[in-house]
């Protein structure tokens, strides 16, 4: 298993940069004494192995207090610092942990970023002698957006997580790159850097930059000498704006590595203009299956519509129809996921319909719409009311249901406005309140990450369509 | 150019009020999203006929109408 590989590698205690940050690298050998003393920290303080919620913002710390955590049997919960405090509330109350590592307030079972880098820095430290991490057990929970309004806790095992470092190692099939990472760490999309920057002993290298601060984010790009990147197309799109976004800036850059929305062709075509030996890999999965499940490599001749390709070799995907009846290819219908990516479930006692049992195998019913053809998984849109905004994934019944839950509204129906591809470019909400804008985001933002805030729109009635529902193409047509 | 920038920006997002508030911080107060933003500066590039290099902005040009007016002018001039 994976985490045998890691340790392996951390022992060597090379003076390898494992992590940089700001201006700041940390070399493998240090990266192992954070590990160890945080290893033998949780041993001694975490009895009954409970999760270990990580708090923070991509600080080295939390990638050591990951690694620390699984390799002592511990499963771990991500929490970057955008998500806001109601949300973590019930983040907590579900995980229910004996150890938040990270400044998070109020609560007592805190040991703070200045406790952690004490305890992580102590150079007498013990050598890592076994691993605690059984293929079965919750290797990390990652949160995601719940249609009732509460986040679900996604388990994901060993079992999955060492299937998907695998796939991705056969992916980039090299060693000792600098891979550069967008995501934060509570947002899956960082399982791949996390993990591939460790297994293939190379340098991870965090981009953290203020929003539109493109001076800072272009100069780390070009210091990092980045071989890999893994980010949103979104996130590629932004940096396209700039045309000096080239082979100059990353001389080194081979690979980007895409996931958590639609590629489209333009941003594909646009980024083979502006490098000329880069690689680029689409790749497609839900959070309920480890990070991702198929990759397609975008050729130089980049068609109009990009496919996310075929799955990894542990994974089946079929395209059903409503009763779960297989659909030929080139039918249109909702993409099922079985195999070794499958998660472990929800946390606690989520009604769900996705997670289920197809033809004796345990399946993912995606709520994504697909198709397959020649052999490759095409992804369309989501089925439902759940919709994927810059690379994450929300449902508008959850922004709803937090709109709803604020007194002074009476009526909200929240819609996603999309571009002529199908990609969302807002999320739109229309209430019926005498409060004022201004007031309503401030009180959603005490509920809801940024993402999810909506832009609004106050209207006195809710046209209705044939059916007696709101009409909702209606409300998009007024906005 | 004030008033179309103004029309832009109120196109793309839901603050409806920059005409009479023009001196809003855009960034403060999360009326421009990095979305947003992407489809600001394509609006920019069309409609002005310029070709906007974020690099060489400071972040705090996108705080103000005022700021991008006389930014957008200044790459006309050139």
């Amino acid at each position: 298993m994976f985490l045998d590989d890691v340790l392996e590698m951390l022992k060597k205690k090379s003076n390898q940069k494992a992590y940089t940050i700001g201006e700041k690298s940390y070399t493998y050998a240090e990266f192992y004494k954070y590990v160890a003393n945080i290893y033998e920290f949780l041993l001694r303080e975490n009895i009954g192995k409970k999760p270990v919620v990580i708090y923070g913002h991509k600080e080295v710390y939390m990638k050591a207090c990951m690694i620390a955590s699984s390799m002592a049997g511990m499963t771990y919960v991500p929490v970057d610092i955008s998500i806001p405090e109601e949300r973590i509330k019930s983040i907590i109350d579900q995980v229910k942990p004996k150890i938040i590592v990270g400044d998070l307030k109020n609560y007592n079972k805190n040991v703070s970023k200045n406790e952690i880098y004490d305890i992580m820095k102590n150079d007498n430290y013990n050598e890592i002698n076994q691993i605690f991490m059984k293929q079965d057990d919750i290797y990390y929970i990652v949160f995601t957006s719940g249609s009732t309004g509460i986040p679900k806790g996604v388990k994901i095992t060993y079992n999955n997580l060492d299937s998907c470092i695998k796939w991705l190692k056969e992916l980039v099939q090299t060693k000792k790159q600098v891979i550069l990472n967008q995501a934060n760490f509570s947002f899956d999309l960082s399982v791949a850097d996390l993990y591939l920057s460790l297994i293939t002993e190379s340098e991870h290298y965090i981009i953290d930059s203020e929003k539109l601060d493109y001076e800072t984010t272009f100069n780390s790009l070009n210091k990092s000498n980045a071989t890999i990147a893994v980010m949103t197309p979104s996130y590629a799109d932004l940096l396209l704006l700039d045309k000096t976004f080239n082979q100059n800036l990353m001389p080194k850059l081979e690979k980007i590595i895409f996931c958590g929305e639609k590629l489209n062709n333009i941003t594909a075509e646009k980024l083979y203009n502006r490098f000329d030996k880069l690689k680029i890999i689409n790749t497609y999965g839900p959070t309920e299956c480890t990070f991702a499940v198929t990759s397609y490599e975008v050729p130089r001749n980049v068609c109009n519509k990009i496919p996310v390709g075929t799955p990894k070799s542990d994974v089946e995907i079929y395209i059903v129809d409503d009763n779960l009846q297989k659909l030929s290819e080139e039918k249109i219908g909702e993409i099922l996921i079985t195999g070794k990516s499958v998660a472990d479930g929800y946390l606690g006692n989520v009604v769900n319909n996705s997670f289920i049992s197809y033809q004796g195998k345990n399946a993912y019913l995606t709520g994504d719409l697909g198709y397959i053809k020649n052999g490759l998984l095409y992804y369309i849109q989501r089925k439902d009311k759940q919709i994927k905004y810059k690379g994450y994934r929300i449902e508008l019944s959850d922004v709803e249901n937090n709109l709803i839950e604020l007194k002074y509204i009476e009526k909200a129906v929240v819609v996603a406005k999309k571009d002529e591809e199908g990609k969302v470019i807002s999320i739109l909400a229309f209430v019926k309140t005498n409060e004022e804008i201004e007031k309503i985001k401030q009180d959603l933002k005490k509920k809801l990450p940024d993402y999810m805030i909506p832009r609004i729109k106050i209207v006195d009635k809710f046209p209705l369509n044939n059916n007696g529902k709101c009409d909702e193409k209606k409300l998009l047509e007024e906005f | 150019m004030e008033e179309k920038i103004i029309e832009i920006i109120e196109d793309l997002t839901d603050y409806k009020e920059l005409n009479n508030n023009k001196d809003i911080d855009l960034l403060e107060n999360e009326i421009l999203d990095s979305l947003a933003f992407i489809e600001l500066i394509e609006k920019l590039n069309n409609e002005f006929n310029i070709e906007v290099q974020p690099t060489q902005v400071t972040p705090n040009t996108w705080r103000s109408v005022k700021n991008i007016a006389e930014y957008v002018k200044r790459l006309q001039s050139l």
